[in-house]
């Protein structure tokens, strides 16, 4: 398969591929290769001494709620030991937003490609102020975790399965008609993801469906984590042809920005992850901002987030833009990808579709780099989400994959 | 002057554009003005005006005032009750949509409603009985307006049928609309076969019910916010509540959930909100109402503070001009068809609902709203904004709190004002559903359709003759 034929696979998986949420499992049952003891978090590899504040926060977090540890102090002590073993959640199959641990006793929602076969999984959003996703542990954190997993996750599941599963990609483009762009707001479609399921949170009869109703509608937020999972089991699809030249997946772990690409197998092309402009809530600033973080711009990678801002006019106003802005931003990404989204449509373009497939070829020769619509997370653990802006993915994550892409023996697998 | 013949002449031409097509042709750089003669050049009416025109500042500050009350509504969903304890309407009295209207003249979904409504009521069991008791004068009809309520296409409202309870906590005056039934066969279409009245049933005993307890545990859901949200998610609260329905799902569902222990109960209510994307409409009219009646009243105003059809009139009434009706001939929508049907189908415009475009939202939000704009026919995103400039030219005021993402948050245009109106020639556009002019047949699709103009000058000409 010569480039042209390989990109062209690749786009079509990404247009076919479908993302159904069949239901809610506990992670070692369901995520392959996640042993106990295993700490899975966000972007490409990194190490415990090289960790950010807010994920080191949120291993210690992911310790004390499966009793490895008793106590912070002594949950620092076991990762230092080397006891603990970290790995990307890019690896198992799954996404993770800002620090995005996931660990063996947590519930994931389950997210099936049914044109690929693969499975997709994300661990349950946990709203706003203090949470494990910014590297909060204190007891609140704790008992809202041990809540969301051993109660919440079997009243979502016996829920997806009375419904008969929900149609992700339908709704994420729904949504995009509600002023969500699917990373930054997902206000609409958290609002249709609860219609669907609260017939069948009431229907299944078990457990506080009151407590299970309040918190799913409690912050916007709660979809994201299911559109992250049904974005990674679409792109998933699309990974791995050979000569391919479409990015698959974009990530951060905090300290680093990684991609990785359809034709270069498990590598990752990594750089210093940048720091996002943005407006800051009251009381911060620039320098209390930790660089950005997370599996969230897979939805980037999949034609939403920052390809899509043109659909969600009301998040420029975060970083002080105007909806033309917005509109630019996303008219921008049309110059880096191969074809125009056949679900996703923006209705202030016309219903034209979101551009999708980035092509490495085609950042590196136009210089313009993906667009990346965020939260910003402290840099210390614990303090949360202190704004919100754009960044971009740095150019040399690109050009080092153009490299691969373009070595006289073919990309190293 | 010495310079006329010298130099190249530039010409601004006002009116009429054949003077300039004729310079452009002949390479004559020009100005187009483009102006017509006020109230379409009917001299009566251009006399009218200017006898508003003399007392112009009086006419502002009294716009000014029902303007005021019109946007700083602040509308609460509080409660669901039957209509006998929520409104005290009797028995053997039938609601329906628009300005007054006896039964021979209305049209045959709004008859037939009528009478699945009194078999519902089991005021007679048959249509033929029913008929009979509407004759003799046995059944009183009367337009929801008259009784602080609102109703969506026929609008029957009756003593037993649940109505939500809208309360204006700036003013402390209610609003009631019945809850939206959903699609296919139901009332408010004309449809009035036996699965109609068990669903009348289910929401008498079960739904409504359920609603009140969970709303007045709740403490009231603030709607302004909701919607100036949903305006920002693509609706226009008209022909598309699809967020504002979410919204509004999602905040009730844990206080429904608190309300009873009955989760077959609650779940079958979960189900019906959650299929239907129009469940909003009624809680938007009410509140349009809620938001709409204090202006009613305010002396001098020319201000619309209300208008509805009911299938065969159209109807207006104005701040200034109190509890008056104007009604001309309502006009047959225009749009896309479900398939099978066409405009021969197609009834006259029908529903208390054009109070939405009263307060704003609907036709004169099409800019918030592209996909409605595909909906209706109108066209794409440009076209849905020259909707909402046009009915710019009518309004005196863009919404403080009703605003468009995607004209960098200017407010939707509001206060219709019958000088304008009369003036321009420009008549407000409502975004409707379409309802089969056969009873029963249901919706047959979606469009827009102005409101006519013969209500403007009548309000114009009350308006000048009672200063």
């Amino acid at each position: 398969m010569n480039i042209g034929e390989a990109n062209r696979e690749a786009l079509r998986r990404i247009q076919t591929g479908t993302a159904i949420l069949v239901g809610m499992a506990t992670a070692r049952d369901v995520v392959p290769g996640l042993r106990e003891r295993t700490v899975l978090h966000a972007g490409p590899p990194v190490a415990w001494d090289r960790m950010c504040g807010p994920m080191r926060g949120a291993v210690i977090g992911a310790s004390l709620f499966e009793g490895w540890a008793a106590t912070p102090t002594e949950a620092v002590t076991l990762a230092e030991s080397g006891a603990l073993a970290f790995d990307s959640c890019h690896h198992h199959r799954a996404v993770g937003p800002m620090a995005g641990i996931i660990t063996p006793s947590m519930a994931v929602w389950v997210v099936r490609n049914e044109t690929s076969g693969g499975e997709a999984y994300a661990t349950i959003n946990m709203g706003l102020g203090k949470v494990l996703r910014m590297g909060a542990y204190d007891a609140s954190v704790l008992e809202r975790l041990a809540w969301m997993n051993c109660e919440l996750a079997p009243i979502v599941d016996a829920a997806l399965r009375r419904a008969g599963g929900v149609d992700v990609k339908s709704m994420i483009a729904e949504a995009l008609g509600m002023g969500d762009e699917g990373h930054n707001r997902n206000k609409g479609a958290t609002s249709l993801l609860i219609r669907a399921l609260a017939p069948h949170v009431a229907g299944a009869r078990t457990g506080d469906v009151e407590r299970a109703l309040a918190f799913m509608g409690h912050a916007d937020s709660f979809f994201l984590n299911v559109a992250m999972a049904a974005c990674k089991a679409v792109l998933d699809g699309a990974h791995g042809i050979p000569g391919s030249t479409v990015v698959t997946a974009m990530a951060r772990n905090g300290t680093e920005f990684g991609i990785r690409v359809s034709g270069t197998g498990e590598r990752w092309f990594t750089a210093g992850a940048p720091k996002v402009r943005g407006l800051y809530f009251p009381g911060y600033g620039p320098d209390d901002a930790n660089p950005d973080i997370g599996d969230s711009a897979i939805t980037e990678t999949a034609g939403l987030g920052g390809f899509a801002l043109a659909a969600a006019p009301a998040i420029v106003h975060f970083v002080g833009g105007t909806p033309q802005l917005a509109l630019d931003t996303t008219l921008d990404m049309y110059e880096i990808t191969l074809g125009e989204h056949e679900t996703y449509r923006i209705p202030a373009l016309d219903f034209r579709g979101t551009p999708v497939g980035i092509d490495v070829r085609k950042v590196v020769e136009t210089g313009i780099a993906p667009v990346i619509d965020t939260g910003i997370a402290h840099r210390e653990a614990g303090v949360g989400q202190i704004g919100a802006g754009l960044t971009t993915a740095p150019m040399e994550c690109f050009i080092q994959a153009l490299e691969a892409l373009a070595s006289p023996a073919g990309p190293a697998p | 002057m010495s310079s006329l013949l010298s130099v190249p002449p530039r010409v601004v031409s006002v009116g009429i554009e054949i003077f300039t097509r004729e310079l452009g042709r002949l390479g004559v750089g020009h100005v187009q003005v483009d102006w017509r003669p006020p109230a379409g050049a009917d001299p009566r009416l251009a006399t009218l005006l200017a006898r508003l025109e003399a007392r112009r500042a009086e006419v502002d500050a009294a716009n000014a005032e029902a303007l005021g009350r019109l946007v700083e509504g602040e509308p609460a969903l509080v409660d669901c009750r039957p209509a006998r304890e929520a409104i005290g309407l009797p028995d053997r009295t039938v609601l329906h949509a628009g300005p007054p209207l006896e039964w021979t003249r209305m049209c045959a979904p709004l008859q037939a409603a009528v009478l699945c409504a009194i078999r519902y009521e089991g005021w007679a069991h048959d249509d033929r009985r029913a008929q009979g008791l509407v004759e003799q004068g046995a059944v009183t009809l009367a337009p929801c307006h008259h009784w602080q309520s609102v109703g969506p296409m026929t609008g029957i409202i009756t003593a037993s049928m649940p109505v939500l309870v809208v309360e204006n906590r700036a003013r402390g005056n209610r609003a009631h609309a019945t809850i939206n039934e959903g699609l296919g066969k139901v009332l408010r279409f004309g449809a009035n076969d036996d699965s109609v009245i068990t669903r009348l049933r289910w929401l008498r005993d079960e739904a409504g019910p359920l609603f009140g307890a969970a709303l007045r545990a709740s403490g009231g859901i603030e709607l302004r916010p909701l919607m100036a949200r949903a305006l920002g998610m693509g609706d226009e609260m008209h022909q598309r509540n699809v967020a504002a329905s979410s919204l509004l799902g999602r905040a009730l569902m844990p206080h429904l959930a608190r309300a009873t222990r009955d989760t077959a109960a609650l779940a079958r209510l979960a189900e019906f909100v959650g299929a239907n994307d129009q469940f909003f409409l009624n809680v938007a009219m009410a509140a349009g109402k809620a938001m709409a009646d204090p202006a009613l009243g305010v002396a001098g105003s020319t201000l619309v503070a209300t208008m509805a059809r009911n299938g065969t009139d159209f109807g207006i009434r104005v701040a200034g001009l109190g509890e008056r009706w104007f009604t001309a001939p309502v006009n047959t929508p225009r749009g896309l068809y479900f398939p099978g049907y066409g405009p021969d189908d197609g009834n006259p415009d029908i529903g208390d609902s054009a109070i939405v475009e009263t307060i704003g939202l609907g036709g004169g939000a099409m800019a918030a709203s592209p996909a409605v704009a595909r909906f209706v026919g109108a066209g794409g995103v440009a076209e849905a904004l020259a909707v909402t400039e046009e009915i710019g030219e009518i309004t005196i005021a863009e919404h403080p709190h009703f605003r468009i993402p995607a004209l960098d948050d200017r407010g939707v245009p509001v206060g219709i004002d019958v000088r304008r109106v009369v003036e321009t020639g420009i008549t407000p556009l409502i975004n409707t559903g379409i309802a089969g002019r056969t009873a029963g047949t249901g919706q047959i699709g979606a469009g827009v359709v102005r409101a006519p103009l013969a209500c403007f000058t009548q309000a114009l000409e009350a308006l000048t003759s009672c200063p």
